[in-house]
């Protein structure tokens, strides 16, 4: 063992911006100083060109250390990009220790072009410290299943989630609101005001409502509004002119509850919807119970946490009687907390028996209102991404962490990815770990409250950017 | 099929010293693709180039890659090569198998086995490169130069001098700039104004430069070789075209007690004035905020007295739009502010003065008329106490961390005017280090200690004490290591010099970068010293560092030539390495626009084609010729619709790969 461990010589891909740090990589040529061989050196034209997918795919493929090298702060041969880099990574590898995966493999120095002493000195302590770290596996076996936790479904640390079991809680009727949904897309589409409603109508069981589009007043008494309508619509009308192969040109009624309506907004900022054609209307929930064999077994998490009571978006509003907040706004955060509090190896096995447990159906995808690329990439051939077949595939056990990343800074927290997922897996916890950090390194930030106000990830703050500093 | 032709250089043994080409060509041949794989002592010698074009038409290869140098060495050299041989250059990669291996690693073995993997990830990104062609873009040969001082006027005369219309922009009511408020200049003492007024004159009066006083640039638009600035000229209140210049309205003027810019305060001038007797243009100005007649409607004398009708209260400031080709900033320099640097009594005492100010005392205009004299009592000193590096190489957070470069030549000078006026004056100079580099300096500086008798003492200055009558300072003197007291009639600080204010705007308005101290960065320190790294955005005079004369002109000379060279050609290639778009991927999301520093991103209806199914939607359009290539876009896209030309995700990822 002490043998191997000696032998044991790390792969290292080091990304270097062409301006500084590949400078500085040639400087330490040029100079003579020596740095292990280990490191092989990817020129890229800023550190900003560097896809958080490149450093996932090295260390799929069996990279043991993966090290991004920028200009310093303020020195960007593109005035900016670093400050980019600086924040994405922060974010990514603070989302990745939460998954249990060595933070020490993964680094982001500023080296100039004039620092080749600093340069040689950080791959050497690089090296070394990712040699004692031995070899890479936690990223590649993120999907595999735990020893000793064969039984699917039975990982470790099941007891971090309790914190977040469904909250017993009186639901208030919104028997009213329903009332006067009704009557308002009666009247709208009669008037001509709208061409359809995009609403619920009753399922084959009172405790499964579908979303459904309504295009005459007749069929308005067949639309429901209950404790089980959990489903958010606002990405039905984003994806919904091409349904039915057909483009749908006439306008639409929609009916957002509080959390939907952040997510709808987003769907408005990121110019995915059509307002002039668009008629919101915003409704009152008291949040939403999860049914199993047509048994209720208590509130969705989501709504077990929900502080979002009114609509930052909104033609109208019906609001429901005694609309008061119900928890503190950081109560959501307790299960990424529980986590985070757990050993290195202990998260690790915990999203080990979580993420086993995907088949990845795309319910999660589907369902995201901001997974709303027209082809994802893990669909089409710009990454050469494997086919969904080959779970075998290291992009495939990435999966889940990509999803979060393209979402940082975008998802509202809607819960729906857990919500949708047959297997039962708290994907919105990722999500809610990169919204935790987004609040405590640059500030509060929820999506879909204010459509000017600029995103995290594609903003940054001369001043206020020091987190990166925590990798 | 691809045909990659792959070559290992030697380099003499620069290479091959820790790493065996032979290993490097056997690791490489058996990969699908490669159809010719050789080595050559010096590939970029004339016969390592004819091998590679050889080998390129003979084989009709599709791609090289070359083994050698850092790409910063000799990537473009093998691009000509390529394209010499009809490749496209951008079917060129570059594995650095020098400063990234041989250089650096001693073990053979290892060296060789890294250089395999480095030429494996260039072969594998090579094979993904497409061929690129940069776009042509026509050059506007017209150069706006933005300040007056002697750096402008210089670049402004050679550009208009090799033919190129010029727009001159000085903030100020005159052109000229700090050496306008020279008395003489080391190490020779000619008069300043002497040798500046001249080109003072060639600049106002050729029919190629069009100066704009009183002006400022307001707005950058646009890119090397077409920017579009847009200047506001501030309302002079007096016509340009009217005006002789008599001073009828400067001597009737009743607002007498404004402090002299130009006389850093030593002198008044009135409300309606010009800087300087030898102002160019010789036409005054309003000063607004101190004017009766602006401030109250009731005065108007200047208006009466102007016989040629010239004053015009009612005048607006005027913007002017106007495209450039080139763009050289020439902003210059003041000294800093001394509130921090107590110890030297400058606030307290009328008789502690900086040397810019010293330069007003000493010129035959200035407030004293030239004559060495204390400005608290008049009284001739019999003493005066130079004190240099007053903020510069302050460490401590006060002043700054540079050498001002200019103050010891300077002080030199002042101390040997002083002995030449007046040799019975006693002249002490504290010193911390003398620097005098440059022809004639070090030998003008040991004639005021040998001929003159400047007394030399190494040490800093504790503290000044106005006792009235005289000054008295504490210093150490280093080289005796005593410390000592000393009474002396003036005191004279050598204050650190920095960009002025207006700087950093303007270099963000031009894109262009500036330091921790506000001085405009060049391109490269050694090789690219008067090009900004913005493209066409030329640096010169002590804006960009500090520099006394001769460096300064010398700087906005070469700058102008690297003017002329860019407005001498018809049209500039583009870098075709930028973003693209995949219409068919991209859905408007509008992440990328806010993370480019370019804005060369804009959004719009374009027509979508997929499968047959035609739509019109709102997709990320980029310019071109903005796009300077970064990436930033590429990676905010969530879809992979953003890709950069020459760094795609598929040439980066296959590297990954072929290293993993």
């Amino acid at each position: 063992m002490l043998d191997q461990e000696k032998t044991f010589e790390p792969l290292i891909v080091a990304f270097c911006c062409n301006w500084c740090s590949y400078a500085g990589a040639d400087l330490a040529g040029t100079s003579r100083l020596s740095y292990p061989p280990n490191v092989k050196i990817i020129k890229v034209p800023c550190s900003c060109r560097v896809d958080p997918i490149f450093m996932l795919r090295a260390f799929g493929k069996g990279a043991d250390g993966v090290i991004v090298c920028g200009c310093h702060p303020g020195d960007c041969h593109y005035s900016t990009g670093n400050y980019f880099t600086r924040r994405r990574f922060a974010l990514l590898f603070s989302l990745l220790d939460f998954m249990g995966i060595e933070k020490e493999r993964m680094r982001l120095e500023w080296v100039s072009a004039a620092e080749s002493a600093k340069f040689a000195r950080v791959m050497n302590e690089f090296t070394e410290e990712v040699t004692k770290l031995g070899p890479n596996r936690r990223l590649m076996d993120i999907r595999n299943l735990p020893e000793g936790y064969e039984e699917l479904g039975r990982g470790p640390h099941r007891e971090v989630l309790d914190a977040q079991a469904p909250h017993a809680r009186n639901i208030p009727s919104v028997v009213k609101i329903e009332e006067q949904m009704k009557a308002r897309a009666t009247k709208l589409l009669a008037d001509g005001v709208v061409d359809r409603v995009l609403a619920w109508k009753a399922g084959d069981h009172e405790t499964m409502p579908e979303p459904a589009f309504f295009d005459h007043p007749s069929q308005i008494e067949n639309m429901v509004y209950n404790k089980y309508c959990a489903h958010n619509l606002s990405k039905y009308l984003m994806v919904a002119p091409w349904l039915g192969g057909k483009l749908f040109d006439g306008s639409t009624l929609i009916f957002l509850k509080p959390c939907d309506s952040y997510s709808f907004n987003q769907l408005i900022k990121e110019n995915l919807i059509n307002l002039e054609k668009t008629h919101i209307i915003g409704i009152g929930c008291g949040g939403t119970v999860q049914v199993e064999d047509l048994e209720e077994v208590g509130m969705w998490e989501k709504c077990g946490v929900c502080t979002k009571i009114h609509h930052p978006v909104g033609d109208e509003i019906i609001e429901l009687e005694n609309n008061s907040p119900r928890l503190d706004k950081n109560a959501r955060f307790a299960t990424v907390e529980a986590i985070e509090a757990l050993s290195a190896d202990d998260r690790f096995a915990f999203w080990q028996s979580q993420l086993s447990k995907c088949i990845r159906c795309n319910a999660c995808r589907n369902t995201c209102p901001v997974c709303n690329c027209k082809r994802c990439v893990f669909s089409n051939n710009k990454y050469d991404m494997a086919s969904k077949v080959n779970a075998t595939e290291f992009e495939e056990q990435l999966f889940h962490i990509v999803r979060a990343f393209h979402v940082a800074g975008r998802c509202s927290d809607c819960g729906e990815c857990s919500r949708v997922c047959p297997q039962d897996i708290p994907l919105h916890l990722l999500n809610r770990k990169i919204i935790k950090d987004i609040n405590e390194f640059y500030g509060e930030y929820q999506a879909g409250q204010d459509i000017a106000a600029p995103e995290p990830l594609t903003s940054f703050d001369l001043n206020n950017d020091g987190q990166a500093g925590k990798n | 099929m691809e045909k990659i032709g792959f070559f290992v250089c030697h380099c003499g043994s620069n290479i091959k010293a820790t790493v065996d080409p032979n290993v490097v060509l056997d690791g490489v041949r058996s990969i699908p693709g490669i159809v010719v794989a050789e080595q050559y002592p010096y590939m970029c010698a004339k016969t390592g180039q004819n091998m590679i074009a050889d080998a390129i038409k003979t084989n009709g290869l599709t791609g090289i890659v070359i083994a050698a140098c850092s790409p910063r060495m000799h990537e473009a050299t093998f691009r000509k090569v390529a394209e010499a041989a009809g490749l496209n250059p951008y079917m060129v990669e570059i594995a650095n198998i020098r400063e990234h291996v041989s250089w650096i690693h001693k073990n053979k073995e290892e060296g060789s086995q890294k250089a395999v993997a480095l030429a494996k990830a260039a072969i594998a990104k090579v094979k993904l490169n497409a061929p690129l062609f940069p776009e042509e873009n026509s050059v506007i040969k017209r150069a706006l130069v933005i300040g007056g001082g002697i750096a402008g006027i210089q670049a402004a005369l050679d550009i208009a001098e090799a033919g190129y219309e010029v727009d001159l922009v000085e903030s100020s009511p005159s052109i000229g700039g700090k050496m306008a408020q020279l008395d003489k200049t080391f190490p020779t003492l000619d008069c300043s104004a002497c040798i500046l007024t001249p080109k003072m004159v060639d600049a106002a009066s050729h029919d190629k430069i069009n100066i704009m006083t009183y002006s400022e640039v307001e707005k950058v638009e646009g890119f090397v070789g077409n920017f579009t600035v847009t200047v506001r000229k501030k309302a002079r209140s007096v016509c340009m075209e009217k005006c002789t210049g008599c001073g009828d309205c400067w001597n009737k003027c009743p607002v007498k007690n404004i402090p002299l810019e130009f006389d850093l305060g030593l002198q008044n001038r009135k409300a309606i004035y010009i800087p300087f007797a030898q102002a160019l243009p010789l036409v005054p100005v309003i000063d607004r905020e101190h004017c009766i007649m602006m401030k109250s409607g009731k005065c108007g004398l200047c208006q009466t007295v102007c016989q040629p009708g010239a004053i015009e209260f009612d005048q607006e400031d005027e913007l002017v739009t106007q495209k450039y080709g080139a763009v050289v900033t020439a902003t210059g320099f003041e000294t800093i502010n001394l509130d921090k640097f107590g110890e030297y009594a400058y606030n307290d005492s009328k008789d502690v003065i900086t040397s810019f100010e010293f330069e007003r005392i000493t010129h035959g205009a200035g407030p004293t008329g030239g004559e060495l004299k204390r400005l608290s009592d008049g009284r001739k000193p019999k003493s005066v106490t130079f004190i240099q590096c007053v903020g510069s190489r302050d460490i401590s957070g006060r002043g700054k961390p540079y050498c001002s470069k200019i103050c010891c030549m300077y002080t030199a000078k002042h101390a040997v005017l002083i002995k030449d006026k007046y040799p019975d004056v006693n002249v002490n100079v504290f010193y911390i280090d003398m620097r005098t580099p440059g022809k004639a300096y070090d030998e003008f500086y040991r004639r005021g200690v040998e001929e003159y008798g400047v007394k030399y003492i190494k040490g800093q200055v504790g503290k000044v004490v106005d006792k009235g009558n005289c000054l008295t300072i504490s210093a150490v003197d280093l080289l005796d290591n005593v410390k000592m007291e000393l009474e002396t009639d003036m005191v004279i600080l050598a204050t650190a010099i920095q960009p002025v204010p207006s700087a950093k705007p303007l270099a963000s308005m031009l894109s262009a970068s500036i330091d921790t101290n506000n001085f405009m960065t060049e391109a490269h320190a050694k090789l690219r010293p008067v090009e900004s790294p913005t493209a066409g955005v030329f640096l010169a005079g002590a804006g960009q560092g500090p520099k006394d004369i001769p460096e300064t002109v010398g700087q906005a000379g070469a700058a102008a030539a690297k003017v002329i060279g860019l407005l001498s050609k018809d049209v500039l290639l583009s870098n075709p390495c930028t973003a693209m778009v995949d219409i068919n991927a991209c859905n408007g999301c509008s992440l990328c626009a806010p993370v480019c520093p370019y804005g060369a991103i804009s959004y719009g209806p374009a027509t979508v084609n997929d499968h047959g199914l035609k739509t019109i939607e709102r997709v990320s359009h980029i310019n071109q010729a903005l796009c300077q290539g970064c990436g930033a876009c590429v990676v905010v896209c969530p879809s992979g619709a953003m890709d950069l030309q020459g760094f795609s995700n598929k040439q980066l990822l296959a590297e990954v790969d072929a290293l993993c």
